[in-house]
């Protein structure tokens, strides 16, 4: 009876093989990997694409396991965009190979070299968090959009348009809010390092208890030295990140709290997966706006009020 | 803004701060690390004698599709449903590997294999499901076989101190049972000993220990930490209580090492690097120890040889 | 035809760890698989740490060679009477692993470096990562490797089944007939190394270790001589990948690991079956 229908499947399933895969009037398919890509897209196709994120909400490259699924989506999929960098790992070398055929596209492609932050021969992937250097992968997924789908041009550019504009004032509302921080109190201590752009892109100093590595493990030394920094310069709060196991820096706030300054964990910071969908969080801005606020919020506890 | 440029005390005055006890942190490691070596190297070594050696590993994967399990059904990932969807998953796999050897033809080794893949298989295939919930709080699901040695916490000293004391006594206490049992089965039974029960307590605090020691240092120090002391001690002594004490002393002294040098160095990862003492132990065992070890066995050969030269 | 690509090249993958892992049975090394998974981490680090780059085949090198280096030293470990083959294993890959975890702290802090995302490969992803000659896409990377291997397999134990035989049932009078045993041994490590590394690089860690010793131990309640072992050990690998690879369409789960529950519940299978015909057999036995 399983075998059975086992079998059904597999016969549908060859029979969707020789579907031919668009139709005229059928939107553009679309897959991203992450949910920050997918959101862009979706900003700029609305209901002229189909869209299919792989990691979706809350799955971070790490925790990421393909499914049978994902392989029909990636087979059917007219373009297929990516983040880059080694963002995806493995899968990046696959996504190389496929755009010898198939519309596969780096959404960071269009960022100069010189603009990405790079460790000895590495480069950080995690462009999406300063919001200008992440204009410019809305400028490549517009521009291969229209590519692959130029009867909509107008329609993507007028939505584009918008977001940019949507983009840019949250950049600037970024750096704003930032600033009302005293110059003392921009600093961001995380688990892991993926927030070196917001740092750079924000005027905050970031430091982070483990490299990116997900097998690499800090040791005492290196606690020791951020426990030192934090108590030299008061700092109030530190984040824990969704990827990221929480209890990293609970050790922290409990061993610098034993030695009488008062730490907090600040809140939890959206790093490489977003927030469930349908939620502000869920969405790219709504992200952003989280992370900031929860910074600033925590970090602006440890000013004396007068 | 004075500008904070940390500046590296040397590797003396760390070594003075960490034994004044300055760091909480370091002290918190210090203390669980040692606590975790002994009670895990004495649980180990009976593991290690009925040729289970690699039980920890196999425990720890097995882990795995409970805490998705648990996950799925109460879409959170506190301590005690993790505790409690580990646990269940971890004795399941314990009676399997128990199972396999005592009923089938399958040997021991297969069965711890045959154990960790399939469950491990289980779990990713549930954590492929778990990524298509829209549901908040997944991340970090995967992480769940990788604790740190370092981020040891005042709650997992006293789940430590509370696990450690009580496997130490009750080993203490049924230390002449348990040795009974593990080199003469049928004669225990035959002097009313209720085997069965005993085999079931020892089974239940090794699967105690791996899976809370999984969760603060992670599995590969988990898996060495129980089978490496006792296998450095038996070329120590034959005895079985001296093997213990040996085994227990290692332990401790591993974590004690480890601590030490992962607070003067900097990137020294606590829990590798108490592996890797570990390793250190054993390889000087093997080499230098009194009654089997590598260079004791030379000497023995060369004067039981001599006589038939002259 | 992606479907096509992905079950070929998990049964060639599943055929060639059937065969190696028969003889990983026998030889009660069934855990070998799940301790080069690990230290396959220290291999990589050295290969990245001695190339000063992320070069995939330099790595795919380091961790065969460093899989090798883990079944030599568990093999010379055993030599000692005071050592048993789990403990030797044990000690050898939790060594390896933090090594390579302290190398990576210590050299190469800033960098993603772990099998996950350097070695371990997606099945799903399989049809995707094509080789190409000239303008001619010749089918899936990882299929032609897993074909490699497969072949190299067939052939070496094909050519050396008698020797395998001998050293897997009656070692010392492999021994005693002269056989080189070392060398035999040391030609069945360098098969699961090499056979391991580069299933990981086409499926990935899990499927291989689960594919090593599950159909092998199925074949192993059924068989009664090594030749008819490796046969059943080839079935059960290949309904594995079948039902397996359905379960994955039908739940829409993970490939790899939905091959590997369903090697195990075949084992659970011919289990079940072989205690509720329990009495039957004994009885044949006893006349």
């Amino acid at each position: 009876m399983k075998r059975l229908s086992i079998t059904a499947w597999f016969l549908s399933f060859v029979l969707v093989l020789f579907v031919p895969s668009s139709s005229w009037s059928a939107p553009l398919k679309v897959v991203a990997t992450t949910g920050m890509i997918g959101d862009v897209v979706q900003q700029l196709g609305q209901d002229k694409i189909a869209l299919s994120t792989l990691m979706g909400t809350g799955v971070d490259p790490h925790l990421y396991k393909a499914t049978h699924g994902d392989m029909r989506r990636l087979q059917q999929a007219e373009v297929i965009f990516y983040n880059g960098l080694h963002l995806e790992g493995k899968m990046q070398s696959i996504f190389h190979k496929m755009a010898r055929s198939k519309a596969v596209y780096a959404v960071s492609e269009g960022i100069p070299k010189s603009d990405l932050i790079h460790y000895g021969s590495v480069v950080d992937p995690h462009i999406w968090f300063d919001v200008s250097l992440w204009q410019q992968a809305v400028e490549t997924v517009l521009e291969k959009l229209i590519r692959h789908d130029p009867k909509h041009q107008a329609f993507y550019n007028a939505n584009a348009k918008r977001y940019l504009q949507t983009l840019t004032a949250l950049h600037q509302w970024v750096l704003d809010q930032i600033n009302t921080l005293a110059p003392a109190q921009r600093v961001l201590i995380t688990a892991h390092d993926a927030f070196g752009y917001f740092g750079r892109a924000y005027g905050m100093e970031v430091r982070g208890l483990q490299g990116i590595s997900t097998v690499a493990e800090f040791g005492l030394h290196d606690l020791k030295q951020l426990k030192d920094l934090i108590v030299a310069r008061q700092i109030p709060a530190v984040f824990v990140e969704s990827s990221v196991p929480k209890k990293f820096l609970q050790a922290l706030v409990a061993g610098v709290s034993e030695s009488g300054h008062d730490l907090k964990i600040g809140g939890e910071l959206y790093s490489d997966a977003m927030g469930l969908a349908n939620t502000a969080e869920g969405t790219y801005v709504g992200m952003v706006q989280h992370n900031v606020l929860t910074i600033v919020k925590a970090l602006k506890q440890g000013e004396p009020s007068q | 803004m004075a500008d904070f440029e940390w500046v590296s005390p040397s590797a003396w005055m760390l070594t003075k701060a960490f034994w004044r006890f300055e760091d909480a942190n370091a002290l918190w490691v210090l203390i669980g690390s040692v606590l975790l070596g002994m009670s895990a190297s004495v649980v180990g070594s009976f593991a290690v004698l009925k040729r289970n050696a690699l039980i920890g590993d196999a425990l720890a994967h097995s882990a795995l599709p409970g805490v998705m399990m648990a996950f799925i059904l109460f879409e959170t990932q506190s301590p005690l449903v993790v505790l409690f969807g580990a646990m269940s998953s971890s004795l399941l796999g314990l009676f399997l590997m128990d199972w396999l050897p005592k009923n089938t033809k399958i040997k021991p080794d297969a069965a711890l294999a045959i154990t960790l893949s399939f469950f491990f298989a289980l779990g990713l295939m549930a954590l492929s499901y778990i990524q298509g919930l829209n549901v908040e709080g997944k991340s970090g699901l995967d992480k769940i076989l990788f604790g740190q040695a370092a981020a040891m916490l005042p709650e997992d000293l006293m789940v430590l101190s509370a696990v450690a004391m009580g496997v130490l006594l009750l080993i203490t206490l049924l230390f002449q049972k348990w040795r009974l049992i593990t080199f003469n089965r049928q004669y225990a039974r035959s002097i009313g000993i209720w085997v069965k029960a005993y085999d079931v307590l020892l089974a239940l605090l090794m699967v105690l220990v791996v899976v809370i020691g999984l969760q603060i240092v992670g599995v590969v120090l988990m898996a060495a930490v129980l089978l490496v002391p006792v296998s450095a001690a038996r070329f120590w002594h034959p005895q079985l209580a001296v093997i213990l004490w040996v085994a227990a002393i290692i332990g401790g002294l591993s974590g004690l090492i480890s601590a030490n040098i992962s607070y003067i160095a900097p990137a020294t990862p606590t829990g590798p690097w108490m592996v890797l003492v570990l390793a250190g132990f054993f390889i000087f065992s093997f080499i230098f120890a009194p009654y089997q070890g590598w260079l004791v066995r030379r000497i023995r050969q060369a004067s039981q040889r001599s006589p038939l030269h002259e | 035809m992606n479907d096509i690509w992905i079950l070929a090249t998990a049964s060639l993958v599943a055929s060639s760890c059937a065969l190696v892992g028969v003889l990983l049975v026998l030889r009660r090394l069934s855990l070998l698989g799940d301790a080069i998974s690990h230290s396959v981490l220290l291999g990589i680090v050295l290969a990245y740490l001695v190339m000063g780059e992320r070069s995939e085949m330099a790595m795919m090198v380091g961790a065969v060679l460093m899989g090798l280096l883990t079944a030599g030293l568990t093999q010379l470990l055993q030599k000692n009477p005071h050592i048993q083959s789990d403990v030797s294993i044990g000690v050898v890959f939790t060594s390896f692993f933090a090594l390579g975890v302290v190398l990576i702290a210590i050299y190469a802090g800033q960098i993603d470096l772990d099998q996950e995302c350097v070695l371990y490969g997606e099945i799903a992803f399989v049809p995707f990562d094509t080789v190409v000659w000239g303008e001619q896409s010749l089918g899936p990377r990882a299929f032609w490797l897993a074909l490699a291997v497969f072949l190299i397999n067939v052939v070496v134990i094909g050519v050396a089944f008698e020797r395998f035989k001998l050293m897997a049932f009656h070692p010392l009078l492999a021994l005693s007939l002269g056989l080189s045993v070392p060398f035999w041994h040391a030609m069945l490590m360098t098969l699961v190394s090499l056979t391991t590394v580069a299933s990981f690089d086409a499926v990935g860690a899990i499927l291989v270790v689960a594919l090593l010793v599950i159909p092998a131990s199925s074949a192993y309640l059924v068989a009664t001589s090594l030749k008819a072992m490796m046969g059943w050990a080839l079935v059960y690998a290949q309904l594995s990948v079948l039902l397996g690879y359905g379960l994955a369409v039908w739940l829409d789960s993970a490939i790899a690991a939905s091959i590997g529950v369903m090697a195990g519940g075949l084992l659970l299978l011919t289990l079940a079956i072989q205690q509720l015909l329990k009495p039957k057999a004994s009885q044949l036995n006893l006349s």
